[in-house]
C-alpha cells in the first residue's frame, strides 16, 4: 500500500487500521492477517484501549507465517494516556518501556499524547521528544488537539513539531481550519472515527448515498476516499475479516472536486468524542 | 417479664421501620440522582452543540423546571455544591454546546461559604474522576453506597427538595434574595473563581454569564460582578425574582 512522507521521512501507510473495542483475541487475529495479507501495515493502539498485547501478539503471528513482511515494513502507534501522564506528572518513559517491553515489538513508529490533559501535556511532550531523539519511538505526536494546544506547546518550550494529529474527523466534522493549520505546519492529520461509527444519519444520508451510487461503491469507501483525498490518513476500525478489503479497497476511483466540496458541506460540528467528556477541562 | 418482652418487640419493630425507610430512602435518592445525571455522550448521541449550558448550584434550584436537558440548554445546575465542584462540572460538561456559545454560570452568594469544600455524592457521580484525580482526591466508594448514612444532612435535603418539587409545592413561592452579609475573604475567593471560570469559557471561545442571586447588600453582588469583568468580555445579570431566574437560565 502506498504512504506518506512524515516531516522526519518516516513512512505512514495512506490508511489505517484501529483497535477501539476490540477485545476479541481471535477476531484480532484475523484482522491483522487478513490486513497483512492485503498489504495493509498501519495500526493503531492505546493503553486505554486494552488492545496493546494482543494486537502486537497478532502481528507477531502474521510476521511468522509472512516471511516476505518485516517488523520494518509496517507502522504501529500507540498513546500515552491522560492517567499515565497524571500519575507520571508529565515523565512517561517508564510507560513506553513497559509497553514495548510486554509487546516485543522493540520500537514505535508514532506515539501519540492520547488527550491534551491540561496539566501535564506540554512536560509529556517535551518527554517524549526526548525518547524520540534517543530512537525509542520513530516519530511522535498528538491527538485531539486544537490550534490552541499547538501554541501552547511552543509557547511551553517544545522544539520538535508533532509529526502527526489525530483527530476525530468524518463528513460531519470536516475540521477545515484545524487540518489547514496541520498542513501549513507540515504535520500529518490521521482521522479516528472516519465513518462517524456508521451512526444512522451517516449511514442513510442521502447527499452521501447518492454520491456513493455514482461511483459504485459503499458510503463507507467513499467517505474513506474522501478522507485520503484531502491527504488523511483513516483509521479505520472493524472486527470483520471481510471489511478489512471492503474497508482498505479505495484507492481504484477519485472524488471529483465538485463532490469534494459537497461532502465537506455536510459539516455540523458534529462529534461522537465529545472532548471535556474524555478530557475535563480540555 | 411479659411487659420486658413487649418492649423489646416493640423496640425491635421501631429498628426495623428506620431500618426500611432509610434503605427506601436511599433508594429514592440514588434515582432522583439518576433522573438529574447527565446522559452518557456515547450512547446518547443528543445533547450535542446546544446554545448553552448551564452550571451552578444553590437553593433556587428548587423554583426550576426543566425537563432533563432542553435542546437549548445543557442542565448541569444543582442543589448544592461547592463552587470549584461547579468550575469542575464545566469543565467536564462544556464540550455539549456549540462553538461560540453560552456558557450561564448561576452564583449565590449566601450558599457560597455554606458550601465552601463541600464534597457531594452527587459530585462523584458527574464529574469527571480525572478532577479528583488532580485534586489528589480518592473517590471514598464505601461511603457512596451509603449516602442516608455518610452524607445524612445532605441526602435528606435532597430527597425533601426533589420530592417537594415533584408535588410541585415550590411552583407558587417567590425566591427571596441572600441576606448573608459581606466577608472580604469569601468575597474576594469567590470573585476570584469567577473570573477564573470566565478566563476559561474566553480561552475556548465562548460567551460567559455570570448569574448573581440578589442580596441584601448589594456591594457584594457588586464586588463579584468587577471581579468576573476582569476576565474580558463577560455578561452579569443579577436575579431578582422568578422570573429573572427563568428567563437568565432556560
Amino acid at each position: 500500500m502506498e504512504s506518506i512522507s512524515l516531516s522526519n521521512e518516516v513512512k505512514i501507510p495512506k490508511i489505517m487500521l484501529g483497535s477501539f473495542q476490540m477485545n476479541k483475541e481471535s477476531d484480532m487475529d484475523e484482522v491483522v492477517e487478513e490486513a497483512l495479507t492485503h498489504g495493509v501495515y498501519g495500526f493503531d493502539t492505546s493503553p486505554s484501549y486494552k488492545t496493546e498485547e494482543m494486537l502486537a501478539n497478532a502481528i507477531h503471528k502474521s510476521l511468522s507465517k509472512h516471511s516476505d513482511i518485516k517488523r520494518s515494513d509496517l507502522f504501529v502507534d500507540s498513546k500515552i494516556d491522560s492517567w499515565q501522564m497524571m500519575e507520571g506528572k508529565g515523565d512517561i518513559r517508564k510507560y513506553v518501556e513497559e509497553m514495548l517491553e510486554k509487546t516485543n515489538l522493540s520500537y514505535l513508529d508514532l506515539l501519540l499524547i492520547h488527550w491534551p490533559e491540561p496539566n501535564f501535556y506540554t512536560e509529556t511532550y517535551k518527554c517524549m521528544e526526548k525518547l524520540y531523539e534517543e530512537g525509542i519511538i520513530k516519530s511522535i505526536g498528538v491527538c485531539n488537539f486544537r490550534i490552541r494546544h499547538f501554541e501552547r506547546l511552543i509557547k511551553d518550550g517544545a522544539t520538535i513539531t508533532p509529526h502527526v494529529m489525530q483527530n476525530e474527523i468524518h463528513p460531519f466534522n470536516v475540521e477545515e481550519e484545524l487540518v489547514n493549520y496541520c498542513k501549513d505546519h507540515g504535520i500529518v492529520v490521521q482521522a479516528y472515527s472516519p465513518l462517524c461509527r456508521m451512526i444512522p444519519e451517516i449511514a442513510n444520508d442521502a447527499t452521501l448515498n447518492i454520491l456513493a451510487r455514482k461511483y459504485n461503491v459503499s458510503v463507507a469507501q467513499l467517505m474513506l476516499r474522501f478522507h485520503t483525498e484531502r491527504g488523511l490518513v483513516p483509521i479505520v476500525k472493524t472486527s470483520s475479516k471481510k471489511r478489512v478489503l471492503e474497508n482498505t479497497d479505495i484507492f481504484g476511483f477519485t472524488i471529483e472536486d465538485d463532490d469534494m466540496t459537497t461532502i465537506s458541506m455536510l459539516d455540523r460540528h458534529f462529534k461522537m468524542f465529545l472532548e471535556s467528556r474524555c478530557c475535563p477541562g480540555y | 417479664m411479659e411487659g420486658i418482652i413487649k418492649i423489646i418487640v416493640i423496640i425491635a419493630l421501631i429498628i426495623v421501620l428506620i431500618g426500611i425507610l432509610l434503605y427506601l430512602a436511599n433508594k429514592a435518592y440514588f434515582k432522583f440522582l439518576r433522573h438529574d445525571k447527565p446522559t452518557s455522550y456515547f450512547k446518547d448521541l443528543r445533547w450535542r452543540n446546544t446554545d448553552s449550558i448551564l452550571v451552578g448550584q444553590g437553593k433556587v434550584f428548587k423554583y426550576l423546571y426543566p425537563r432533563k436537558y432542553q435542546q437549548k440548554v445543557y442542565m448541569c445546575m444543582t442543589y448544592k455544591r461547592a463552587l470549584d465542584m461547579d468550575f469542575a462540572a464545566l469543565k467536564t460538561y462544556y464540550s455539549h454546546v456549540k462553538p461560540g456559545g453560552t456558557v450561564k454560570i448561576f452564583v449565590d452568594y449566601g450558599d457560597y461559604s455554606k458550601n465552601k469544600g463541600l464534597r457531594t455524592p452527587a459530585d462523584y457521580e458527574i464529574i469527571h474522576p480525572h478532577i479528583f484525580m488532580a485534586l489528589n482526591e480518592k473517590k471514598p466508594k464505601r461511603k457512596l453506597k451509603y449516602p442516608i448514612a455518610f452524607y445524612t444532612r445532605y441526602t435528606f435535603g435532597y430527597l425533601f427538595m426533589r420530592a417537594f418539587k415533584m408535588v410541585g409545592i415550590y411552583k407558587k413561592m417567590e425566591i427571596k434574595p441572600s441576606k448573608v452579609s459581606y466577608n472580604e475573604a469569601d468575597v474576594k475567593a469567590m470573585g476570584d473563581k469567577l473570573r477564573e471560570m470566565a478566563e476559561f469559557v474566553l480561552e475556548r471561545e465562548m460567551h460567559p454569564v455570570i448569574l448573581l442571586m440578589d442580596n441584601k447588600d448589594k456591594s457584594i453582588n457588586q464586588e463579584l460582578a468587577e471581579a468576573a469583568r476582569a476576565a474580558g468580555d463577560v455578561e452579569i445579570r443579577v436575579i431578582y425574582n422568578n422570573n429573572d431566574l427563568k428567563t437568565a437560565c432556560l
